[in-house]
């Protein structure tokens, strides 16, 4: 019997090996989102957690990288939904790397605030589409919406941006 | 510039993402601490016992949940 077809009948072993071939991808895709390591391990237990409790959902037809990537992608959001709640910023946004003229620390310091204030689906696209740069097939795979959804969203996302941006005064920067 | 570019140099992309360790172990723990409590002998017992008194007696049912 395949790998797959073990871990949706329950098998631990199976699933032991099913982790062990896609944590590593999982922890990255969800570092992309969250933008921090420490909660991105954490989220990728979640994730499996949810994945294993799912496992009798699991067709071992589909492919298993993209369902963990739906399900990882959800996790991600929730945690991002959580932690705006309870700080009302997401964590550890990092830095450009260089230092910067004051002017221009201050600009990105506001292009920070303003994606800060993006609703969390938005961000999330965001993150994907215009920081990383992920094509808009994986991102709407990802999500479960369409490809017209997520280019909706970005187009969204970067209007908000500009208009966050010229509310905090860098109206002439964009 | 462009939001999506000044987005882009104010927050650049997370590379690489490489995890540092197995997280297999944090996740076998997860799993264990899930397990379903299992009830033994005594709770059964305990309860086989309650519900027969509910049995005998139903009209202590209201006062039972008033009290509860």
């Amino acid at each position: 019997m395949e790998l797959l077809e073990r871990f949706a009948l329950g098998d631990r072993e199976a699933f032991e090996a099913v982790f062990q071939l896609f944590q590593g991808e999982v922890y990255a895709w969800i570092v992309r989102i969250v933008r921090d390591r420490a909660a991105a391990e954490d989220l990728t237990v979640e994730t499996f957690w949810k994945i294993w409790r799912a496992r009798g959902r699991f067709d071992p037809a589909r492919e298993f990288g993209a369902w963990a990537r739906r399900i990882a992608t959800h996790t991600a959001i929730d945690y991002l939904k959580r932690a705006r709640r309870e700080t009302g910023l997401p964590p550890n946004l990092p830095e450009a790397p260089l230092p910067d003229p004051a002017e221009q620390r201050e600009l990105h310091d506001a292009v920070r605030r303003a994606f800060r204030a993006l609703p969390v689906k938005l961000q999330a696209v965001a993150t994907l589409a215009l920081i990383e740069q992920r094509p808009h097939a994986e991102i709407a795979e990802a999500l479960g919406i369409s490809r017209a959804a997520v280019k909706s969203r970005e187009f969204r996302a970067v209007h908000l941006l500009r208009k966050k941006l010229s509310l905090l005064g860098w109206s002439h920067a964009t | 510039m462009p939001p999506d570019e000044l987005l882009r140099k104010a927050m650049p992309p997370v590379e690489p993402a490489e995890l540092e360790r197995d997280l297999w172990p944090r996740m076998r723990r997860r799993i264990e601490q899930e397990r379903p409590i299992r009830a033994g002998w005594l709770d059964w017992a305990v309860a086989a016992a309650a519900m027969a008194w509910l049995l005998a007696f139903p009209q202590a049912i209201p006062a039972l949940l008033y009290h509860l």
